[in-house]
């Protein structure tokens, strides 16, 4: 290779990196907020889901929370009161990290459970979680879980998933007013 | 003069399809094709990359030295890409999440590298268009195809909605991996059968039978392996 081509070759390419570079900073100031706003838009739909009632989330922020909650949100409705809470907790599964979204009512009663993430589980064992049998059975009750099951043969599973929702009893506790 | 354009078109089509008789682009096809609607979208966000990169390769042709043209295309490509992949997860959410990973990976797509190694780098602008519009829709065809015959067989729906009959008896093997490759092998033939004659003539394998030869540079070097490529 010449010394002429080789400072071609060197400019040519530095020259197309920041012409590429610069034109993807300017798409990614048109679509960033966009994303963003989807982004909030889909984790609002995901809390209404288990929290009915509340029309809009305040983020809840307290270091006395356990580690394993992720996200902590009071839940409030049109007239601005206070509705319920959702957190968001997640802990070792049997092969991974399970995620497991709480909704807890004024009176310290699970209104609805999400399962969020049970990808890391067999599937035919502790994916069961994420199915409506599992999951409806917690509605109603509050932080002791009494007459909760868990699936047999996915005990390590059922176990992390009952620490999830406990994890959310016990940020409740911190978080709650009155 | 205007029959030759609409050759170059026509001929990403069915003669010189990318995925049926070049077998380029293989791994998103089978990964994609087993839902209509995931196909459309690829092949649609392919052709838009396949469309812009030989558009700029074509354009940039006799200023990218030879020695840096591979890193030069990648950095196109990828920027296209990462264009595209952002418009998506901002307007068309859904759809970017059910291409998931597969939507970066059309940057190492080997139709676009491909194209814009044989065609782009040695052609105007205008027949590099065409020719990425036609080979864009010749994947976009292709995988589609696929997907009706995956999805309708497989699972029964076609773009999410139920067929009667095929939903309640499906043949789930379609769907998976092996039904893939099926699928694939059973299209590959079916268009030698329809092209008979009319399609490239192979006849021998090594480089000067390769659907590829004419446009290829290296089509003798299967005479000259120890060459420096």
């Amino acid at each position: 290779m010449t010394r002429k081509t080789l400072i071609k070759s060197i400019v040519v390419l530095a020259v197309i990196c920041l012409v590429i570079s610069g034109a993807l900073a300017v798409v990614n100031s048109f679509t960033s907020p966009l994303i963003e706003a989807g982004k909030v838009e889909r984790e609002t739909a995901s809390r209404q889901l288990v929290l009915p009632e509340a029309v809009d989330f305040e983020l809840l922020e307290n270091d006395a929370m356990p580690a394993s909650v992720t996200g902590a949100y009071k839940g409030v409705n049109a007239a601005g009161e206070t509705v319920g809470y959702v957190f968001t907790a997640g802990n070792k599964g049997f092969d991974g990290t399970i995620v497991v979204m709480t909704a807890i009512d004024n009176e310290g009663k699970i209104v609805r459970v999400a399962t969020i993430d049970v990808t890391s589980e067999t599937s035919t064992l502790g994916g069961q979680t994420a199915k409506e049998f599992y999951t409806e059975q917690y509605t109603g009750k509050d932080g002791s879980l009494s007459g909760v099951d868990a699936i047999s043969g996915a005990t390590i599973t059922s176990k992390a998933y009952e620490l999830c929702v406990k994890d959310s009893f016990a940020a409740y506790d911190i978080v709650k007013e009155g | 003069m205007k029959n030759s354009k609409l050759a170059i078109l026509l001929k990403g089509l069915i003669r010189e399809n990318p995925v049926l008789v070049l077998i380029l682009g293989t791994c998103p096809t089978l990964a994609v094709s087993t839902s209509v609607t995931a196909a459309i979208g690829m092949g649609l966000a392919a052709t838009a990359v396949l469309l812009c990169s030989n558009i700029a390769i074509s354009a940039l042709r006799k200023v990218i030295p030879d020695q840096v043209r591979i890193p030069c295309y990648i950095v196109l490509i990828a920027g296209f890409v990462t264009v595209v992949s952002m418009v998506m997860e901002a307007y068309t959410y859904d759809l970017f999440k059910s291409l998931g990973v597969y939507l970066s990976l059309i940057v190492v797509n080997c139709i676009i590298l491909g194209r814009a190694e044989m065609f782009a780098s040695k052609n105007t602008v205008g027949d590099s268009a065409l020719d990425a519009i036609g080979m864009g829709l010749g994947f976009t065809l292709a995988l589609v195809c696929m997907a009706t015959i995956r999805e309708v067989f497989g699972a029964g729906t076609f773009c999410g909605l139920p067929v009667p009959w095929f939903n309640e008896n499906p043949i789930s093997i379609l769907t998976m991996a092996p039904g893939g490759f099926m699928t694939y092998g059973l299209l590959i033939a079916l268009v030698n059968k329809i092209s008979n004659g009319k399609a490239i003539k192979k006849k021998d394998f090594g480089c000067a039978g390769c659907p590829s030869a004419a446009s290829c540079g290296k089509s003798t070097c299967g005479a000259k392996e120890e060459t420096n490529v």
